[in-house]
């Protein structure tokens, strides 16, 4: 009798709590998201506010100005979707068109990748970022089967200083 | 330029200086892991979503090591600088990445 009640429990544990926290992901999720964007909006306006315009840029040379020194700049974030937008992204890829969520999750990311590296650009006294390259890779941890959802967004660049 | 006085950057030239010399392509690499802990700390984060800290930190450490590599075989081969740089990532097996830099050594005058 005793077994019987506790492999109920379980059962019903198993099947309560991946319900749980698919709702609770839907609640937390969404501020955490709200709170990022609402960050890195500010902080972008910072660097603008302090050059005057976006300092990164994909060409391979911008101004024809006399330049002092150059280097590398790198910056990257791994970001995931949380439970309830993979729940939600997994329903609607059964009948197809765009999946909202993670649209949002890797915009999100790849901003806050580029507002690093003109953070890590200001840090290291560059004027400019040029020749700007986007990268977007996925990851396996080990304790998922499935493929994982967490995606590395990275950005790299040439910082130059001008004389 | 980093701590060895080498220059390195993604563009095709050195904005500045002139090049005198190609010397081939040099590379870097690493593979790394999180230890198990971390993944299953990063997996509880997943919950919620956001930013997965532990990751960010692992592929960025490994990818300076990766660039310092590169650097080494640059300056072996007599360089002193590191043009056209790119680099690659790959999940060469369950809860490792691989980390990839690679570029041309040139001599600049």
């Amino acid at each position: 009798m005793a077994i019987e009640e506790l492999i109920s429990i379980i059962g019903v544990v198993f099947f309560i709590v991946p319900i749980l926290l698919i709702i609770i992901a839907g609640i937390i999720g969404g501020k955490i998201m709200k709170l990022m964007q609402k960050k890195l909006t500010e902080r972008e306006q910072e660097i603008i506010q302090k050059y005057g315009k976006d300092t990164l840029s994909n060409l391979s040379m911008t101004a024809k100005r006399e330049v002092s020194e150059t280097g590398i700049v790198m910056a990257s974030l791994v970001v995931g979707p949380n439970y309830w937008q993979q729940f939600v992204s997994k329903i609607q890829s059964l009948f197809g068109g765009t999946l909202n969520y993670y649209d949002q999750v890797i915009a999100l990311g790849r901003n806050e990748a580029m507002q690093r590296l003109r953070e890590a650009a200001d840090t290291a006294g560059w004027d400019e970022v040029v020749n700007v390259r986007l990268e977007t890779s996925k990851l396996t941890p080990m304790v998922s089967k499935e493929s994982s959802k967490a995606m590395e967004l990275f950005a790299y660049g040439t910082g130059i200083r001008y004389s | 330029m980093n701590a060895s006085g080498i220059i390195v950057v993604n563009t095709e030239t050195v904005p500045g200086k002139t090049i005198t010399e190609t010397l081939g392509v040099v590379t870097g690499s690493t593979v790394r892991a999180k230890n198990v802990f971390k993944d299953i700390g990063a997996g509880l984060k997943n919950v919620v979503g956001g930013e997965l800290k532990a990751y960010t930190e692992l592929l960025g450490e490994s990818r300076d090591e990766a660039l310092q590599r590169m650097v080494a075989e640059a300056q072996a081969r007599g360089g002193n600088a590191v043009v056209n740089v790119r680099f690659a990532t790959s999940a060469v097996t369950a809860g490792a990445a691989e980390l990839f830099a690679y570029g041309t050594a040139v001599k600049l005058e």
